[in-house]
């Protein structure tokens, strides 16, 4: 997938007298550029998630850090109301992904097997609220879930639900906010997935006996594997450190890890702490990741060795 | 119409299921069948009996409605009007999982996901059957198709004449009445599509399905075929035994586009029981010519190349209906046979073919040759009829 370090076209000394001039360095330049990414990744990224670390076994003094090596920052962090956040910050990225993976599956199976030639518009009809800022999109949730509002109305009409309504402020809420907000993570690989699927194959299905169910269960399902497993790492990763959306949605309630590491490294101020909840959550995403990419390869690397 | 072509040696055992339907039967039967797509007419008003246990071909250009044909029969596309019966049975209205046929698709199209054993199994495991009877089975399928030992590879790792024979495997693990192949050897080299002729015909013959061959390459569909159907633009150009449409073309578009020939045109002298033809280079007496060609009219007369001989100007020369002086063009070596293309004063290409042994060393490029050939292998048609306006030009999808 990261084509970042590939190498630049390779260029002979008679493609102009301009690389001509340049011919003795060309070879110096090659190597440059792509150390280039890397020297950014390193510096922004890599540095910054060292200090993380580091700070994670530091002690925190009254507002300061002071190096040094105690677990007693993860301790903290895994014990009393923090654990229980952590937990429930996993529960719910899990739940938020599952649910996520319920609405978007069919969404992304009629976009990329039914729709035909609208295909590509419906795609971009997914697309295009997500062009608005990500802020306004789940601010606009708060008046649709407020007493009053149209989520109300909607559920008091199909009588799902009679009176007011007040979801603010709540768990379901933030559930909402976050299923909303990743939908098209979730969404544009599954329809990647399910859009490449020979036509072929799913008739070759139906030819040996398999009706549609049988078909989607044992052809399309399995083949759209590496998208599937795609869509849940692009959602469950994000929705770990989530924090805008139970910050506006969840008001007290709604309050998950990415909230929390928030509040430690800007309110308390404690760094260390912080830094041992943030390594907590890397640990799980890592865990995750190397669970999950083994179903994301292609089937051209299945059974290859 | 009973007779059933071909395929007497038939030992296996299950063919005694195909024999409770009535022996007049059809193993296929469609007719009037048209098909549309937006605004192409795929199929225009198609009739055909495919009979049991015939290898059939059906050969056209691209665009000719082969395919279409073939889906139809399958059940993965609906006619617009016309019906489809299989074993006697009206299936216009079931789905391909409702229908005794089965499909070898053009690009193989394998299950990416399952292991060869699992991808030839999944008919079975789809009626039901026990793991051990399906591997069994499919044991019995790669052993048929040469490919024992292949059972717990993936597709990925199997090469495209393997990838084939998979497929095959796969199609044929349910024992359907009919057999449907698209193109099946499209993508494999000459040599490897050669041998998997003699093996399909030879997989064909022990098993004894109906099959029923889509193809473009009329080398293909002679060689391997009981009957061709030659399809062209969405409508049944001819029916027959491969030598019936080889020998005796019924048109002009048939006879160009199975096997080569070649073409003197020129004005019809005598019609009926003798049929001459008035040429730029020699009047030429034909053995046959398509109904409705009258005195007065331009015609075409065909011959093909294995039975024009050629003896050097120079030589004397036995007396022969038609005799055509042209010049040596270019000599083909194709192996074991040569290819001689030579040219008349008027401008006309003859092109003969024979062993290389028999053709005499003189006769090289530059040279002047007679080119005699018998009645028989004459065909005249009316040039407007068949020839005529855009054979080649409506071609798409």
């Amino acid at each position: 997938m990261s084509a970042i370090t590939a190498a630049p076209a390779r260029r002979g000394p008679e493609s102009g007298p301009a690389s001509s001039l340049l011919a003795p360095f060309t070879g110096l330049i090659e190597r440059l550029v792509p150390l280039l990414p890397l020297g950014w990744l390193g510096l922004f990224f890599v540095a910054p998630l060292g200090f993380t670390v580091v700070y994670a076994f530091a002690n925190a003094t009254f507002g300061g850090v002071q190096l040094g090596f105690t677990m007693t920052n993860f301790q903290q962090a895994l014990s009393g109301f923090y654990l229980h956040i952590f937990l429930h910050t996993l529960v719910f990225a899990a739940s938020g992904t599952l649910e996520a993976l319920i609405v978007g599956m069919p969404l992304a199976y009629v976009l990329g097997r039914k729709a035909g030639r609208f295909k590509a518009l419906l795609v971009i009809a997914v697309l295009v609220p997500f062009w608005t800022s990500f802020l306004l999109r789940t601010l606009s949730w708060e008046t649709l879930l407020a007493p009053g509002g149209a989520v109300q109305a909607v559920l008091n009409f199909l009588h799902l639900h009679s009176g007011s309504l007040n979801w603010l402020d709540t768990n379901t809420a933030v559930g909402i906010g976050l299923v909303y907000a990743y939908l098209p993570l979730m969404v544009i690989p599954l329809f990647v997935a399910f859009d490449r699927i020979p036509d072929d194959v799913l008739e070759a299905s139906k030819d040996l006996g398999a009706g549609r169910l049988r078909t989607f269960l044992h052809v399309t399902l399995p083949m759209a594997r590496p998208g599937v497993a795609t869509a849940i790492l692009l959602t469950f990763v994000p929705m770990t450190g989530e924090f805008v959306v139970p910050a506006l949605l969840g008001g007290d309630k709604g309050v998950l890890m990415g909230g929390l590491i928030y509040s430690q490294y800007l309110g308390a101020a404690n760094y260390p702490l912080g830094s041992a909840m943030a390594v907590l959550v890397m640990a799980v995403i890592g865990i995750t990741l190397i669970v999950f990419a083994r179903f994301t390869r292609g089937f051209d690397q299945v059974g290859v060795q | 119409m009973s007779t059933i072509t071909g395929t007497d040696p038939v030992s296996v055992t299950t063919i005694a299921t195909e024999q409770t339907a009535e022996p007049s039967t059809p193993a296929v039967r469609v007719t009037h069948l048209t098909k549309r797509y937006r605004d192409v007419l795929a199929l225009d008003d198609v009739s055909l009996e495919i009979r049991t246990g015939e290898f059939l071909s059906i050969l056209g250009p691209s665009g000719s409605g082969k395919t279409t044909t073939m889906r139809l029969i399958g059940g993965f596309e609906r006619p617009d009007s016309g019906t489809v019966e299989i074993a006697g049975q009206d299936v216009i209205d079931l789905p391909p999982y409702r229908r005794d046929v089965n499909t070898v698709f053009q690009s193989y199209a394998l299950f990416p996901h399952m292991t060869v054993q699992d991808n030839v199994a999944y008919g079975l495991r789809m009626k039901g059957v026990g793991k051990k009877q399906r591997h069994a089975r499919a044991g019995e399928m790669l052993e048929l198709v040469q490919l024992p030992g292949a059972s717990h590879r993936y597709p990925s790792q199997l090469s495209g004449g393997m990838k084939q024979r998979v497929a095959l495997a796969r199609a044929l693990v349910n024992h359907p009445s009919v057999l449907l192949l698209d193109e099946p050897l499209g993508a494999l080299d000459r040599k490897l599509r050669e041998d998997m002729q003699v093996e399909l015909r030879r997989i064909q013959t022990s098993v004894g399905i109906t099959f029923v061959y889509v193809t473009h390459d009329q080398e293909e569909a002679l060689s391997m075929s009981d009957r061709i159907v030659v399809m062209r633009d969405g409508r049944i150009e001819q029916i027959g035994g491969t030598g019936e449409v080889y020998d005796t073309p019924e048109s002009l578009w048939v006879a160009d586009f199975v096997g080569a020939s070649s073409r003197l045109t020129g004005t019809v002298a005598a019609a009926g029981e003798s049929v001459r033809l008035q040429t730029d280079v020699a009047p030429i007496i034909a053995g046959w010519a398509s109904p409705g060609v009258t005195v007065g009219q331009r015609a075409v007369a065909i011959v093909r190349p294995e039975a024009i001989e050629i003896t050097l100007a120079s030589a004397p020369v036995e007396q022969a209906p038609n005799q055509v002086r042209a010049t040596v063009q270019e000599i083909l070596n194709l192996g074991a046979q040569a290819k001689v293309v030579a040219r008349t004063p008027g401008g006309t290409e003859l092109v003969a073919r024979g062993p290389r042994t028999g053709l005499d060393p003189a006769v090289r490029p530059g040279a002047t040759v007679v080119m005699s050939f018998p009645a028989t292998a004459v065909r005249v048609y009316a040039q407007d009829a068949a020839a005529g306006a855009a054979p080649e030009e409506a071609q798409s999808a």
